[in-house]
């Protein structure tokens, strides 16, 4: 999906797609870190009880991300469309230099990641993913491109080490 | 909720339910409550509250032609009044005004509201040390600021205010510190406030949850802040 050009960080931000979609609604109904990580478990209890199909997207996940271009159309007109528009999207971000767009959100690390995140995030509520329901697909993408990640229920409600106890 | 901590968290949280519990208090501050009656503080406050109504429903004309009334009305009706409710009464129209501002993206102004508005609080115990009552009002102060932080990208700006809040609350730092040095913590307005309520919890578990109850919500109230409405979609 035009993740390609991130190049390295693209399971950085499939995490820091997942985790905002995590910590939203933990956040606004004052639920502590733990809820997230218990979130983050019970996606992995799914994951352990589907290791073909995982196996399969993985499969299919890294031949679009070995590309560096989207040259090749595997999904159809309209999503190849939107896989050229994101990677234009975040190419020319990587080439202008500074921007108020790194100011915009404290939890990400780089900082193409918010814009790219309202562009995924609004497709994924045009086509009707609940948050859950989109989080759990990040988890699976993440999973599908770095299955080594399954061990790693680290989640942060905010964005600085602090203990409230 | 359990309703035997309701009046506490009315004042230690929500700020409201004050004027009801200095009634019940020593004749000095049921004196000073009649008097904040009779001077109009109660409509007052009913203005100031239908102000920030105005704001949440996106009436922001109405609610600066109010905040413009009130104003006026502490300088011209209240004119003979103590200070000390000119004070209390301020400190809510400046809050409600730095609502105001914040709503219109005018930060710098908000912030000068804020600092009015503790201020005015600051000043009201100076006179009337009952009026400490008012305390939650610094830490409302320490969360409107991490709000204006927030929307200005100000992300170490609003970690510092958040934390200031937690260290308010948690009685690291005071509240206020009177132009006689003495310093007002947290922990005086909860002795104050259990002092007043009849119905009070006296028992060290009701004490230690209630305890529990008021962290769970300051943290809230700080955490919130954090979940950013320009993000996520919200869902249903």
């Amino acid at each position: 999906m035009g993740l390609s050009a991130l190049d390295s960080k693209q399971t950085a931000y499939l995490r820091y797609h997942r985790d905002w979609l995590l910590r939203f609604p933990l956040l606004k109904s004052n639920t502590a870190d733990e809820h997230g990580r218990e979130l983050l478990r019970r996606f992995e209890r799914f994951c352990t009880e589907r290791v073909e199909q995982l196996k399969l997207l993985e499969r299919s996940s890294h031949q679009a991300w070995r590309e560096n271009a989207p040259t090749v159309d595997t999904f159809g007109t309209h999503c190849s469309f939107f896989r050229d528009a994101i990677f234009t999207l975040l190419s020319s971000l990587r080439s202008s230099g500074k921007s108020k767009l790194a100011r915009v959100d404290p939890f990400a690390p780089d900082r193409r990641f918010p814009l790219l995140f309202k562009a995924m995030h609004g497709l994924a509520n045009q086509l009707g993913l609940s948050g859950f329901e989109e989080a759990f697909s990040l988890h699976l993408l993440l999973r599908a491109s770095e299955p080594e990640s399954s061990g790693d229920l680290s989640f942060s409600l905010l964005p600085f080490s602090w203990e409230f106890e | 909720m359990n309703d035997s901590f309701y009046p506490l968290e009315e004042v230690l949280v929500d700020q409201s339910g004050w004027l009801r519990l200095l009634s019940q208090a020593a004749p000095e501050a049921q004196e000073w409550a009649d008097d904040y009656r009779r001077r109009g503080g109660e409509d007052f406050t009913q203005r100031i509250n239908q102000a920030i109504r105005f704001i949440h429903q996106g009436r922001t004309s109405e609610a600066r032609t109010v905040l413009e009334q009130s104003s006026r009305n502490t300088v011209d009706t209240l004119r003979d009044a103590p200070t000390s409710i000119r004070n209390a009464l301020e400190s809510w129209r400046a809050s409600a005004s730095a609502y105001y501002h914040f709503s219109q993206l005018e930060f710098n102004r908000a912030e000068t509201e804020l600092v009015l508005s503790t201020e005015a609080v600051k000043m009201a115990i100076e006179e009337r040390r009952f009026l400490l009552i008012l305390g939650m009002r610094f830490i409302n102060a320490e969360l409107q600021r991490v709000r204006v932080a927030r929307d200005r990208y100000r992300w170490d700006e609003m970690e510092k205010h958040a934390k200031i809040a937690w260290d308010l609350f948690e009685n690291r730092r005071p509240l206020c510190v009177l132009d006689d040095e003495s310093e007002i913590f947290y922990s005086d307005l909860q002795t104050l406030v259990a002092s007043l309520v009849t119905e009070s919890v006296h028992d060290g578990t009701a004490e230690e949850k209630l305890g529990k109850r008021l962290q769970r919500r300051l943290q809230a109230l700080i955490a919130e802040n954090y979940a950013l409405p320009w993000m996520v979609i919200p869902h249903g």
